[in-house]
């Protein structure tokens, strides 16, 4: 291999290393707000080694209900995942493992539903939600009107059909020889060996879970005890005198759980991310 | 968990039968009848509605006269076009291009420099927002500190009409452009390099390599990142909400924000409903075109 490095390639390597700097210098600068006062995160200069006021902006985030705010973050997106995963590998695995006559036309209108965008599901399903429903059940406020909505997810159907096309049917015969019965055949033996596709995809349905705005916002917008973390932060953005500390620290604090996961398995993001992605 | 629990057999013996695919299928289908076909049919009946006094009546396509008229909305969905017709092929390109570096064998810190571009796309739009907003402030945000010291003029990012619309750019494309580098690296790595090497021997330049080899077998990538970024770009919600609020003077509001605003704010469910068939409309008209577009191109 020859390697001769020319003018174009010092430019290349300045101009793309220059853009990395600007995709990680916000998270930095998160970290480093997070640590001072109001009137430091704005000021001139502004100072970018790090600050003594983390304790007083976490308190403050306390006081405003951020901890409820993060256990609500936290089992919505949980809860989201573990069913979302059950819930589409059952059906990828109807899908790839049995002959019937349904079986594409019920596959087609799960995957017309990958264009639908939220918006247009969106006053239907919080009229529903607000109990017009044939129960009369008012779910507003609570996690289930963010959860069960979320649940009919095509993109994971897509994806798991697509998973257990790889997985071959002989391992499933064999263990019906043994005498196990379907379901010990789709949890005991067909779950296993595709774990690491589904790792995969819990990793992002619950980025998309965690991260989400608008479907709370809709379903959540006037009810403190239900919010999540991201609706906190636009909470306190919305106040009259805003607490830029604060801001920055909660803020972080939303970003930090991720981005650790994200160093000890960037794996599972970026194979997640390519499967195909839309939106959530 | 309740269906799968349905599952387990008491008798501990559950042999196959034809009703065994549909026991897998049963808690997908019930939720997708209940949270995705019914809501999508609703909106659509709700859209040849109308609310008098408390009683709802038909009342055909009225409510997409409304629309017609409706100098906001044709802002919104202006302002939303400005988004794609000028972000997404920006964003686009300049994925493309890191890609291509990223990809070259020789490149240093190659993969620390990937993951350092995909790391904006594990935030929420909402901390991205919030961010971009303390940063951006007039008067004392980090930006216009920097410039002010290199000697520019601070810029108006939020308050005035068209920098506002910058801003949101440059934050979808902080946002994005990483995660369409990972799908445009995923696609380069299926070129297979002998193509390269014979272009070397007959004397071709990197340059010509990537018009004549990338730009061709990339095709199918670059389709699916178009139409990937404009069903997000039709759908700005959370960062114009954040950083702007749809202002100044709906500069910035977008169709999904006007469709949160008339639910919440008018609290009128069937010009909603409109819109957000409007909005179906416009995301399929355009990913149809795109495709149509790209298999032309093809042959």
């Amino acid at each position: 291999m020859k390697r001769r490095w020319s003018f174009a390639q010092t430019l290349a390597l300045i101009v793309v290393a220059l853009g990395a700097l600007l995709a990680v210098f916000p998270f930095y600068w998160m970290f480093s707000a997070a640590t001072r006062l109001s009137s430091e995160v704005l000021g001139i200069p502004p100072r970018l080694d790090i600050g003594s006021a983390l304790l007083t902006n976490l308190e403050t985030l306390v006081g405003k209900g951020f901890l409820l705010a993060a256990w609500n973050s936290a089992f919505i997106a949980l809860t989201t995942t573990a069913l979302t995963v059950l819930v589409s590998s059952m059906a990828g695995f109807a899908f790839t493992q049995y002959r019937f006559g349904a079986r594409e036309p019920l596959f087609a209108f799960f995957l017309v539903t990958l264009i639908v965008p939220p918006q247009v599901t969106i006053v239907p399903l919080f009229q529903l939600m607000a109990g017009q429903n044939p129960l009369g059940l008012n779910l507003l406020g609570t996690p289930w009107a963010i959860i069960l909505p979320a649940l009919s997810n095509s993109f994971a159907i897509f994806f798991c059909r697509q998973t257990f096309q790889k997985y071959p049917p002989e391992l499933s015969d064999a263990a019906r020889v043994d005498g196990a019965n379907e379901w010990q055949v789709y949890w005991q033996v067909a779950m296993p060996s595709v774990r690491s596709s589904l790792a995969a995809l819990s990793v992002f349905v619950f980025l998309g879970q965690w991260n989400s705005f608008f479907l709370p916002l809709i379903m959540n917008g006037n009810n403190d005890a239900g919010r999540t973390l991201p609706l906190a932060i636009s909470a306190l953005i919305g106040e009259n005198s805003v607490d830029y500390g604060a801001l920055i620290a909660g803020t972080a604090l939303s970003v930090l759980p991720v981005l650790v996961f994200f160093l000890f398995a960037q794996r599972l993001f970026v194979s997640g991310a390519l499967s195909g992605s839309v939106k959530g | 968990m309740i269906e799968s629990r349905a599952l387990l057999p008491s008798s501990r013996r559950l042999q196959r039968t034809r009703l065994t695919p549909f026991a897998f299928l049963m808690p997908a289908l019930v939720l997708y009848a209940l949270f995705t076909a019914y809501p999508v049919a609703r909106a659509f009946v709700l859209s040849v509605q109308r609310n008098v006094d408390g009683e709802v009546r038909f009342s055909g396509l009225a409510q997409y006269q409304r629309l017609l008229s409706d100098d906001v909305f044709r802002q919104a969905l202006f302002n939303t076009l400005i988004f794609l017709v000028a972000q997404v092929p920006v964003m686009l390109i300049a994925a493309l291009l890191i890609a291509v570096a990223l990809n070259s064998p020789h490149f240093p810190f190659r993969s620390a420099l990937r993951s350092a571009y995909f790391l904006p796309s594990i935030m929420s739009l909402v901390a991205v927002g919030t961010l971009f907003r303390v940063l951006l402030n007039e008067d004392l945000g980090l930006v216009n500190y920097v410039l002010r010291e290199f000697g520019l003029a601070g810029v108006p990012w939020i308050t005035h009409p068209w920098w506002a619309k910058i801003t949101v750019m440059l934050l979808l494309t902080w946002r994005y452009t990483g995660f369409m580098m990972v799908i445009y690296l995923a696609g380069l790595q299926n070129i297979p390099p002998e193509l390269y090497e014979a272009a070397q021997i007959d004397g071709a330049e990197p340059v010509q390599s990537f018009w004549h080899i990338t730009l061709p077998l990339l095709r199918p990538t670059i389709l699916f990142t178009t139409v990937l970024s404009t069903i997000s770009v039709l759908q700005i919600f959370d960062e114009a909400l954040i950083v702007t609020r749809g202002g100044p003077a709906n500069e910035t509001l977008t169709i999904g924000l006007y469709l949160y605003q008339t639910v919440f704010s008018s609290v009128d469910f069937h010009y909603a409903a409109a819109i957000s068939v409007v909005l179906v409309v416009v995301i399929g008209a355009l990913a149809v075109l795109q495709l149509k577009a790209g298999e032309r191109g093809q042959t």
